[in-house]
Formats: C-alpha cells, structure tokens, sequence
C-alpha cells in the first residue's frame, strides 16, 4: 500500500498570477467609487417614466415618494394608487399620503425616525403637463405635506 | 569565481488579505450603487406674509410666467417691471436676472407660475436659468416656489 502511494510525486503548489484579477478589480473600484452616491433615497423608477435633465445639484434626501408616469399613472413608494383623473384631484393619493405622515409622525415621537414629516419627493416624466404637476402637489399639500422636491437627472 | 552569498528568491507579498477587503467593498458598493445620477429641486406651497407697509425699497416679488412661446418676468409690485423673452434668449435672461440680483442682493425668491400644457421638462429648463448661471458658484433666485394652481 505504502509502496502504492510513494508512486505519485509531490505536486508543487501552483502559482496564480492573480495580477490580471487585481487590474480588473482596481477598475471595478474606480468606476464604483465614482458612481456612489451618498444620498438615503433608493429610487426605483415606474416604468413609462423619464425624469427631466437638469443642471441641479442638490442632493436627494429619504422621503415619500410620489412617482406620476406619462400615462398619469400615479405611484406612490412604488405602489400604485391609481390614474389621475381628466380634472380634479386624485383623493386616493391623499388618503395615502395622509397614512404615510401619520405612520411618519408616530415613529418620530418613538425616535425611531429623524425623517422631515413635511416633505415629499416628486417624480415627473419629463414630458408631463405642469396642469399634472399642480394637481400633485395639491394633493400633496392637502394631505399636509409643505415642502416638495422635484427629483431631476443630471446632465453633464 | 562564483559569489559565496546565496541569490535569494524573492519574497511574495501576501495579497489575501487586501483582496478580501476590496472585495468586501467592492460588493458594498455594488450594493449601494444607483446607476442614475438624481437630485432635487426644492419648492414649497405658496404662503403668505405681512410686510411692514413703510418700506424703502419696492420688494422684488419676482415672478416667472411661462408659456409655450415666451417666458415673462415680473418683478416688483408699486412699479411692476414685465420683460418678455423668447425660449431661446438664455442669454439675456441671465443678464436680466443678474442686474436683479445685484439691485436686490437680499432677494432669493421666484415664483413660478406656467401653462397647464407646458411640459415639466421646460418647467425645469427655465427653473435651471433662473437660479443659478451654469457653471458658476453665483446664484441668483434659488428658492422657487411652484404655483400649484389654487387660487
């Protein structure tokens, strides 16, 4: 048996040159570092949406977020609430918006949340009437909702 | 005549311990990335205020009215100043708005006020102008406050 395995010779550890590896993975952390963005707000676009090019550079902060699609199909975290109607407001995202605040306020007298209870984030299709923007922003306000933020993209 | 030192080989660094952390980053990164570069725009709703009514300067009260052909500022209220000026007049817009300015140094708010059927893109482009000339620290009228149609 002995004899069996002193057959085999004794493989040398393999050298990798892991140089490659290392040129791919200082690019990688380049492009990343480049592309991070320090701000809290996670957006993830509805679809049938193209937020506006602006030359703004004001740093999004966590917030609601009421998404409108070129449809007038209103979102709100993500959620659909419903299509704004031809006229009029869209109660439904009032209601909402008022739940969303009162959860807010509740968790801020917990202090499990430093969030701003009076400001929403609005996200527009580029290609929306403003008639659709005050129609949002009135919901927003009657649900008490002061301070609203447009979230543009930006162009270089 | 051979040397008496022997060649050494030479030393391989350890690298395992730098790549674990550059993965370790690279993957928290990966996982914070947003690949869409977002900012905002603040605005807040239109509230109002009492102003002393002895005051020796004509508040600015500036206010932009957009349409689908021109964009008219008005500013002040005992002696109104209107200028129109076509989509295109970046330009003048930023001389009109910087003369403003610098009569009215303290002065940082613009109401906005546009046609239902403007499209919010234009909105944004006129909004761009007014608060801030593109590339300079400069700003103008930064704080814009949206008119959401109630009257």
């Amino acid at each position: 048996m002995k004899k069996r395995f002193s057959r085999h010779k004794k493989r040398e550890p393999v050298d990798v040159d892991i140089t490659s590896l290392l040129d791919i993975l200082t690019i990688l952390l380049v492009f990343l570092l480049k592309s991070y963005n320090a701000s809290d707000l996670k957006l993830d676009l509805v679809k049938n949406l193209e937020i506006p090019d602006s030359e703004a550079r004001a740093m999004t902060r966590f917030a609601p977020v009421v998404q409108v699609d070129r449809n007038s199909m209103v979102y709100l975290n993500n959620k659909e609430v419903g299509r704004l109607p031809a006229s009029g407001s869209l109660r439904a995202l009032t209601e909402k918006l008022k739940e969303v605040k009162a959860r807010t306020e509740a968790e801020q007298k917990l202090k499990t949340t430093s969030q701003n209870t009076e400001l929403v984030n609005l996200v527009f299709d580029r290609e929306s009437d403003y008639a659709v923007v005050q129609r949002v922003m009135n919901d927003s306000a009657l649900a008490g909702y002061s301070q609203f933020k447009f979230i543009v993209k930006g162009n270089y | 005549m051979k040397s008496g030192r022997k060649l050494k080989k030479p030393e391989k660094l350890n690298l395992v311990p730098i790549l674990d952390s550059v993965f370790i980053f690279i993957f928290f990164l990966l996982m914070s990335a947003q690949f869409l570069d977002v900012y905002e725009i603040g605005s807040s709703v239109p509230m109002t205020k009492e102003v002393p009514e002895k005051s020796d300067q004509d508040p600015l009260n500036l206010t932009v009215r957009i349409t689908k052909e021109e964009i008219e500022f008005k500013a002040g209220t005992r002696s109104p100043v209107t200028r129109k000026f076509s989509h295109e007049d970046r330009e003048k817009i930023l001389g009109f708005l910087s003369e403003l300015k610098k009569r009215h140094p303290k002065e940082s708010t613009m109401i906005v006020k546009a046609d239902p059927k403007v499209s919010f893109q234009t909105v944004i482009k006129i909004i761009d102008q007014t608060r801030a000339p593109a590339g300079s620290k400069e700003t103008l009228f930064e704080q814009v406050v949206m008119d959401t149609g109630n009257k």
